[in-house]
């Protein structure tokens, strides 16, 4: 899938561990390694207003388009 | 879940009540090709009393009893996805498979029944007749196109649960 999911990088950055955030936004740690993972297929509004927020961040740094995967 | 379970024993009492049926089958075709005339067996195709058993008649008799055990393995495959139902495995692979399987034999079945049927009238009691109403060759083919279209309405809903559960 071109959609790059750049999650690990923004959790690096803030030094948050990912059962952290996945509590914060109140999904499973199962998902969110799903999602960081690249094998989701789509991701709701309110996951990423959830990420956005817990994160500080804009969903332009989570999600990157790359044409050439 | 209570229907599941009474189906699966209808089919499941049709499916034990039709076996020994295969070894007699498995049996008959050998030995009609051997035997020259066997009149003392009452037989009928498509209403139609057999009453000359020349080579024509036992191929298009084998041809028949062929496609009966093509239904009854049909049987077998339809006990396999019920078997898949009651363990709740509703969208596996097995059961896409199983479905198109079933419609694959049920239109060769049909056409199994149908054709030799016809030729039968044709030669043998020469005359053609138009009936209206539902044939075991329409009712056969119409069932085959059914499960093929059920198996690609269970491939479809296996990728919309793939892509829900895939929805974070």
């Amino acid at each position: 899938m071109p959609i790059i999911v750049n999650l690990d990088i923004m959790l690096a950055t803030r030094k948050m561990r990912s059962k952290d955030l996945a509590e914060k936004i109140g999904i499973t740690t199962a998902n969110l390694s799903v999602l960081k993972s690249g094998k989701a297929k789509a991701i709701r509004f309110s996951t990423l207003e959830a990420i956005c927020e817990a994160l500080d961040c804009q969903p332009s740094d989570i999600l990157e388009f790359s044409p050439e995967l | 879940m209570r229907k599941l379970i009474i189906l699966k024993s209808i089919v499941d009492l049709f499916w034990i009540l039709s076996l020994p049926i295969v070894p007699l089958i498995l049996i008959f075709i050998p030995i009609s090709f051997i035997t020259a005339d066997f009149n003392y067996f009452p037989f009928k195709i498509n209403g139609v009393e057999i009453e000359t058993f020349d080579l024509g008649t036992k191929i298009i008799l084998t041809v028949m009893l062929l496609s009966y055990l093509l239904l009854i393995y049909c049987i077998y495959l339809f006990r396999k996805i019920l078997t898949c139902f009651i363990r709740v495995k509703i969208f596996d692979e097995a059961v896409i498979t199983n479905f198109n399987k079933i419609g694959n034999l049920l239109m060769l079945s049909s056409f199994l029944i149908g054709i030799p049927s016809i030729l039968y009238k044709i030669y043998y009691t020469e005359n053609i007749r138009f009936e209206l109403g539902i044939s075991p060759f329409i009712f056969l083919l119409c069932l085959g196109f059914f499960f093929m279209i059920l198996s690609e309405i269970f491939k479809i809903s296996r990728k919309m649960k793939e892509e829900n559960e895939l929805t974070i």
